[in-house]
Order: C-alpha cells, then structure tokens, then sequence
C-alpha cells in the first residue's frame, strides 16, 4: 500500500478497509465507499473541464434569457436563445 | 449544474454507515447490500455517465509524477516469464486473421505516451508515464469482426484476468502498455505487457498478458467473477 491519497473520502474508505482487517481481497461491498468517492472527484473533473464557464473549448451549452428567472421564475417562459453543442437556436 | 460538493455529501452520507459498521456495530449485515447497491449504481455512473468514446481522461505534466506505483499480483511469487525471448500476445477470437505479436512486433506499431492517474479501488491514485500500442491499432491489423462485442485479457498470473466492453477497450486511451516512466515495464508493473487505461481502476488492468480474445459473449474476470464491478470505470 502506498502511492498517494486520492481523497479526504478515500482515506476514509481505506480506514474503513483496514480497521476490518481486510486482506488484499476485501468483498465487494467494502470496495463500494471508495469507488463512489473516487467517481465523485472524476465527476467534477469532468464537470469543471467541459462545463462551468463561457470560454475556448468547452462545450457550448447555453440558454440566454431576456430577463433574470433567478429573480422572476415566470422569465424561464419569456423570449430565450438556446445554443446546443454551438449551434445557436433562436426564439 | 450538478454540483461537486452534493456528490461528496452523497459518498459523506454512505462513508457514515459503513464507519458505523466498522466501529463495532452490530448492523454490518444489514448494510452490505445497501453497499452493494451502491456499488452497482457506482458502475451505472462510470458507464453511462462518465464514459464516453471521445472523452480523454486528464493528462499531467512529468514533474507530477508519483515517486512510487503499488505493484499487485496474484500469484504467490513474482510472475516471471523463463524465457522472455519466446514470449508472443496471441490475438484472437472474433477476428479475420489470428495474429501472434512479439514485443518487437508491437513496438513497431503506432506508439501512444501519456502521463495519467491511476486510481486503485482500495483508495490510493498514482500519476506515471506509460507507453505502448493501441488496444484499437491490434484490433485493426488482426481484423476484428463485427460480431466482437467485448475483448477478454489473460495473464500468466496464475489465471488472472479480465472482461472488457468493446467500446472501452477501443477507446483511444487503451493501450498495450510495454513501457513505465521511460523504461521497459518491470515485473513488478507486469512485464512484458500489460493493459492500461486511465478510465478503469486498476484491477481491470491486466498485467503479465499473453491472450487477447474479442468475443461475442461477455467474459468474466478474476475479481469481476467475486462481485466485484464488472464496467470498473473512473
């Protein structure tokens, strides 16, 4: 065992791996915690490098309002330009 | 937007139970198969929503490098070939041609190089350099058939080995691996080849290969066999 900790999660998913006594084998479920915590953290890769802010090479998904539903949700019914995958789809 | 923090408070939510079980309390049983329930939704979350074909796992500069790699097999001593000269890959199964491949062989084919992170399930990532050939370039010079859905590695490790889908064994991160941080691979790592792929765990890695087989059935694997996730991905 060594190399370097993936996670605050992950350290705790080895603790819980350890304080069982688990062999180099542990059984399933016990690999549960771990693989959650790892996917959690690719997940936000993932989300962080392709989404999450308007600039070159990221994935061109986006809906733009005339006005703010954040302060009036009946805007999410008002005039809105949808652009998918960059191509730009108009009201 | 899915939010990162929800994710961990989700992985917090499940980490508390299997805490409590592991303190002593008396309700192990009953929440091993909430677990497993879990970890089936984990290899739903690696294949439908994390894998994609055209998805690259994130790649990262030499200097990053982790000072040392776990190495893991499962035999009772270090898996050694006799005669390294002699050793060949067999590819073959659903294919038009069944190839045998020397290293030299497979060094001479298109040659991939990446820096990645290795996640391992029991909860350590390591970041190294590994060079080798396409898993997709082996499937083009034996002629895979359209029939192949999933592709089975064996090992001299004792019967070690492990079912991939074709997609994911296909993905252009895939690869025959010959090579580690610059040198050949050790047998420590697997040598002479072994299977890498930074959107797998590591189990689903097979090292100390000698068989490639595409199939139309979906094979096992050593761990997969013991209810371990079968898709495996990060």
């Amino acid at each position: 065992m060594g190399g370097r900790p993936l996670s605050n999660w992950g350290v705790v998913g080895l603790l819980f791996l350890q304080s069982i006594g688990a062999p180099n084998a542990p059984p399933p479920w016990d690999l549960a915690i771990v693989h959650a915590s790892i996917l959690a953290v690719r997940t936000g890769e993932v989300l962080d490098a392709e989404y999450g802010s308007i600039e070159e090479g990221k994935r061109a998904d986006l809906i733009l309002f005339d006005a703010n539903p954040l302060t009036n949700p009946r805007d999410l019914l008002g005039t809105k330009t949808v652009i998918k995958d960059g191509v730009v789809w108009s009201p | 937007m899915i939010d990162r923090r929800a994710f961990l408070q989700l992985a917090a939510g499940a980490g508390t139970a299997s805490l409590a079980a592991a303190c002593g309390w008396d309700g192990g049983n009953a929440v091993r198969p909430l677990l497993l329930d879990v970890s089936r939704f984990n290899d739903w979350v690696g294949e439908k929503i994390l894998f994609s074909k055209r998805r690259l796992a994130p790649e990262y500069d030499i200097a990053q490098r982790t000072a040392s790699l776990p190495s893991y097999f499962i035999s009772p001593e270090l898996p050694m070939l006799q005669d390294p000269k002699a050793w060949r890959l067999q590819v073959g199964g659903l294919v038009r041609t069944p190839v045998s491949l020397s290293l030299d062989d497979l060094q001479g084919m298109p040659r991939i190089t990446y820096t990645v992170k290795h996640h391992c399930v029991e909860g350590w990532s390591a970041i190294a350099t590994w060079h080798g050939v396409p898993v997709s370039a082996v499937a083009e010079r034996c002629g895979m058939l359209p029939q192949a859905r999933y592709v089975r590695f064996d090992s001299f490790d004792s019967g070690y080995s492990n079912g991939w889908d074709l997609a994911s064994a296909m993905h252009p991160q895939t690869i025959l691996a010959y090579g580690m941080n610059d040198n050949p691979l050790s047998p420590t790592h697997g040598a002479p080849l072994r299977l890498y792929s930074p959107t797998k765990l590591g189990y689903k890695m097979t090292k100390y290969l000698v068989s490639l087989t595409f199939t139309a059935e979906r094979p096992g694997g050593y761990w997969e066999d013991q209810g371990y996730p079968w898709f495996g991905g990060v």
